[in-house]
């Protein structure tokens, strides 16, 4: 009760009347309520209630309203006791105020009003009760608080409060609430854990007092708690009632510490969430914990915290936790391996699997990984287009003395980061054990002006390893089995298994070599078709090496590559028909290429190129038609798109309405 | 009449408890009247629901009903409206009304602006209702409001002291063309009453000052001014982003200034807007008639400047009640309340057509 009024005395609001109502003491029923009764309502208080509504309810048998009657009564005449027999004789209705009261009971005070209205004009004579009128004050002022909260107009809302003290009672604690929330969104937070402070001094009800902390928590500064969390009273199974939102506030200043919003969160907050999570093996909670241990540079943390979610949650989340404290850790292959099943869930895991998988490759010494292993590695930085981890693929090969695959490496590598010094280095340094004087000299043209070592490269000893610390030592101890850089692919592919295994193409004649590439296309092995496609071109049979020129080219077009591809093509003399199907191939993936870019007028023109050799079919039609659209040439988007929806080809449907819609935009801005 | 004249006039009807709704006299709107209207608009809860607009309800629909509740004399739906009113949309912190209302919407209240025409007609109908019935509550409600608008809409133009359509989004600051006004929300016959609220106010000035800009801004190609008026220049021009138009909105000037009691030479250009067989809508960049408004709660405003302006009778069919949309049903309402009140002699004689 202090509580209250001081909550509403100290905003001047009804300061004068506050001192009045000291005197007086919660309801002794046992459930307190918030009423002020001693503070003079706008409508003053006779001395008898009004006893219509209690006695209709009872006549309608309506016991719920009945026992709700009699506690507003109670709480409005404290010395009032309600009739022994409500159902007695001694009392005579009126029918038209029981009428009102029933409005009131329903809520309807638009109805109730006019129905006093009604009766006075039938009946001069006749005048409301004081109770009846106070009755529907109060009731319209807690409808127009909960309005004026839901408007966010909080003033009003702590004005009504101040006039209507008694709406803020624990029965209706979303008023109490709804005042809360509006002091301290004008400004008036102590006055709002006021509020707080008197519905946990007050009410009893346990999911209230949760809700209340929980509203407290979402409107007030994790400081501003520890008031209303000393109100905590024990639960029944002796816990203290708030333990669970004591978790949450854990849980949201440790959240607060990795969002940057804090340094450190209290150690009384991390030691409540560890011995929560040991025991409840909460995933969520294991993987905070252990993301907070990384944050405060804590790695073996982290990684029991996220090794323990790994056991309760198996998945990405916790795959992704743990790989991240075992790199912290310096335990790359752990990180490669805990990642292994998650790597394409997502461009992130992606990312992080192939950091990984470099610095796994990378160790000094060279580790002799498993062909199952390398395998993933390869596939994953073949589909990203990681430039990092096929340099590393590079030297790795060439730590076990393959300087042509490292060679491929490190030119797949330049291709991605075309400024990525140390793969251009890398390339050197392969081309150069391979005796590529020309990719050599190309290189150094190309860098010299930006890298020291590559425009030194040839001038030292000649010991490769002296001048490229990121480079394996030419020292490095030999393989103890061969480097599947490619390894075989599931069994279903029968026949073609005999290509699984490296081979370096040096060691293969030209038409091995040739075999060799068809075979590796049909494992989907492109990067390493186009190695044994380069050996194959070195034979001195023109039937070779024209198959080999085409199979590179085709080789270089599943590797997203046409301009490599139009260049390998020239590489031979081939038939008019495989020239055209390959141009029809080159022009048609840079055509898709482009268009995937961005680059509208590059698709059209690759289009074009593509058009002298064959027609196009629907699919491209509707990517012509489309670049015609971006290019905002809606015309002939339209025309095209118009054709080809006349087949029945949906994409072409969706095409032609937004060719058209843009149409009617452009004639309405009178382009 | 003179504009001083009109005003002494206007403050002594209102001092000897109104030429409006006097108890005594018999309500210029009947009840068989406003019991159709009630029928149609005004909801047991006391909202009164905008038929032509998706049923919602709004400040200035609230207004209309509790004036005319006070009009019929009947004061249990007063009550009714207004609880709604006063529960429902009165919840700004200003005092003000917020302005739309949605039944379907969750909250209700679907715009916390105000709509300042909104707020005088809920404090002109609660102050006539304090004085009709001897209710002080309701003239100390009317007084809140009253105040509340002297401190939050008023603007002073060039000079002129204006209300502007609302609180948020109209004035110089708030939007490039801006000041911008709405002249349909200038509710001339609410100025003595709110003067003799709040005499701290200059009611009597804003409502000279109204009349005076009205004739400014309709010197265009239609004579008649756009619904929304941008005053940012010393040219007044149609307001960005509405139709350049006089419309719905300004339909409702004359009816307004008749009400007020003002003179031949402020009415007469409003004869423009009267076509054959309704009202019209009028571009004011061209002087074009877009449309004609046919509904005889429209057609019954012509017909009533027709006959102030030139003596001849009201025809008899608009005299009929019979409601259509709820912006029609108010206008005619009040229309025959201003005809039965103050020229009664325009529903005589008059012939069908």
């Amino acid at each position: 009760m202090k509580a209250l009024l001081r909550l509403l005395a100290l905003a001047t609001l009804v300061a004068a009347q506050a001192s009045a109502a000291t005197a007086q003491v919660p309801a002794a029923s046992g459930e307190p309520v918030a009423h002020a009764p001693a503070t003079p309502a706008p409508t003053s208080q006779p001395d008898a209630p009004d006893e219509t509504a209690l006695r209709y309810f009872a006549r309608q048998g309506d016991t719920k309203r009945v026992e709700a009657e009699i506690a507003r009564l109670k709480a409005l005449y404290p010395n009032w006791q309600p009739p022994a027999n409500l159902l007695a004789n001694d009392y005579t209705p009126d029918p038209a105020i029981e009428h009102i009261w029933e409005l009131y009971g329903q809520g309807d005070f638009a109805g109730a009003r006019a129905a006093i209205a009604a009766k006075q004009s039938a009946d001069p004579a006749f005048t409301p009760s004081d109770d009846l009128l106070h009755s529907l004050d109060m009731g319209e002022a807690g409808v127009r608080l909960r309005n004026a909260s839901d408007a966010g107009q909080f003033e009003t809302v702590v004005s009504i409060a101040a006039q209507t003290p008694d709406l803020l009672t624990c029965t209706s604690v979303d008023n109490l609430w709804r005042v809360a929330e509006a002091f301290i969104k004008t400004d008036k937070a102590p006055r709002g854990l006021d509020a707080y402070k008197y519905i946990l001094t007050n009410c009893t009800d346990p999911q209230i007092r949760l809700a209340t902390v929980q509203k407290a928590m979402s409107f007030l500064p994790r400081g501003d708690l520890d008031p209303l969390l000393a109100l905590e009273r024990p639960g029944p199974d002796g816990a203290g009632e708030f333990t669970p939102l004591r978790l949450d506030l854990a849980r949201n200043a440790i959240a607060e510490v990795l969002t940057g919003k804090t340094a450190k969160a209290s150690d009384a907050d991390v030691s409540l969430l560890e011995s929560s999570a040991r025991q409840t093996k909460a995933a969520d909670d294991l993987r905070l914990l252990g993301w907070y241990a990384l944050n405060q540079k804590k790695p073996a943390d982290g990684r029991d915290w996220f090794e323990m979610a790994t056991a309760a949650d198996p998945g990405a989340l916790s795959a992704h936790g743990l790989a991240v404290a075992l790199l912290d850790l310096d335990q790359p292959g752990e990180a490669e391996q805990a990642l292994a099943d998650y790597r394409g869930d997502s461009d992130e895991l992606t990312t992080l699997y192939l950091t990984a998988a470099a610095a796994l490759l990378a160790q000094d010494p060279r580790p002799e990984l498993k062909p199952d292993v390398l395998n993933r590695i390869v596939e994953e930085t073949m589909a990203a287009h990681n430039a990092k981890a096929a340099q590393e693929l590079g030297w790795y090969a060439y730590a076990f003395e393959q300087p042509q695959t490292a060679a491929q490496w490190f030119k797949l590598a330049t291709t991605w980061d075309p400024q990525d010094e140390p793969s251009a280095y890398g390339l050197l340094v392969a081309s150069d054990a391979l005796k590529d004087t020309q990719t050599v000299r190309q290189i150094k043209s190309q860098w010299s002006g930006k890298s020291a070592r590559i425009a030194n490269f040839g001038q030292t000893t000649g010991k490769r390893g002296e001048v490229a610390p990121t480079a394996p030592p030419a020292e490095a101890p030999a393989p103890k089995v061969a480097v599947a850089s490619t390894p075989p692919p599931a069994s279903s592919r029968g026949g073609s298994r005999s290509c699984a295994t490296f081979v370096p193409p040096g060691s293969l004649t030209a038409s091995q070599a040739l075999t060799r590439g068809w075979c590796l296309m049909d494992l989907e092995r492109p990067a390493d078709a186009v190695a044994n496609f380069a050996r194959a071109l070195e034979a001195s049979t023109g039937q070779v090496r024209s198959d080999a020129a085409y199979g590179q080219a085709l080789a270089y077009i599943r590797l997203g590559l046409p301009d490599y591809a139009m260049v390998a093509a020239a590489a031979a003399p081939l038939t008019q028909k495989r020239i055209s199907e390959l141009q029809i191939a080159i022009h048609t993936k840079a055509a898709l290429t482009a268009y995937e870019i961005g680059d509208y007028k590059n698709a059209l023109r690759a289009l074009d190129e593509r058009a002298r050799y064959a027609p196009e079919q629907n699919d491209l039609l509707t990517l012509r038609a489309w670049s015609y659209y971006h290019l905002r040439r809606y015309r002939e988007a339209q025309q095209i798109f118009a054709a080809v929806a006349a087949t029945g080809y949906q994409d072409a449907a969706v095409g032609l309405d937004a060719a058209q819609t843009a149409l009617r935009v452009q004639s309405e801005r009178g382009f | 009449m003179t504009w001083f004249r009109w005003l002494a006039v206007a403050a002594m009807a209102c001092a000897s408890t109104s030429g409006l709704a006097a108890p005594s006299s018999e309500p210029t709107i009947t009840a068989e009247e406003w019991q159709a209207y009630r029928d149609h608009f005004v909801s047991a809860e006391g909202r009164v629901v905008d038929n032509g607009n998706n049923n919602l309800s709004h400040s200035e629909g609230q207004g209309y009903g509790l004036l005319l509740a006070v009009l019929a004399q009947d004061r249990p739906t007063f009550e009714a409206i207004w609880s709604f009113t006063h529960t429902e949309l009165m919840v700004r912190d200003d005092g003000l009304a917020a302005w739309r209302w949605e039944e379907d919407k969750s909250p209700h209240v679907t715009d916390t602006n105000n709509a300042s025409d909104g707020d005088i007609l809920i404090a002109y109908a609660l102050a006539l209702a304090g004085d009709v019935w001897s209710e002080p509550e309701k003239t100390d409600a009317a007084r809140q409001i009253v105040e509340s608008l002297g401190r939050e809409v008023l603007v002073e133009v060039r000079g002129n002291m204006l209300v502007l359509p609302g609180k948020d989004g109209f004035s110089a600051g708030q939007r490039p063309d801006g000041p911008v006004v709405n002249p349909s929300y200038w509710i001339f016959e609410a100025a003595p009453v709110f003067a003799r609220l709040t005499p701290e106010v200059p009611w009597a000035r804003v409502a000279e000052d109204e009349m005076k800009v009205l004739a400014l801004i309709s010197d265009n190609a239609a004579g008649l001014p756009a619904d929304w008026v941008s005053l940012s220049s010393r040219k007044p021009k149609p307001a960005e982003g509405f139709p350049p138009e006089f419309g719905y909105n300004n339909i409702r000037i004359p009816l307004y200034l008749m009400r007020a009691g003002a003179n031949a030479e402020l009415l007469a250009p409003y004869i423009r807007m009267v076509g054959e067989d309704g009202l019209l809508r009028v571009d004011v960049t061209t002087g074009e008639n877009k449309e004609h408004l046919t509904e005889p709660g429209y057609r019954i405003i012509g017909a009533a400047l027709n006959c102030v302006l030139t003596g001849e009778p009201v025809p008899s069919d608009l005299l009929a009640f019979s409601p259509t949309s709820y912006f029609a049903a108010t206008l005619q309402l009040l229309t025959l309340d201003f005809l039965r009140r103050d020229a009664p002699k325009c529903l005589q004689g008059g012939t069908a057509q």
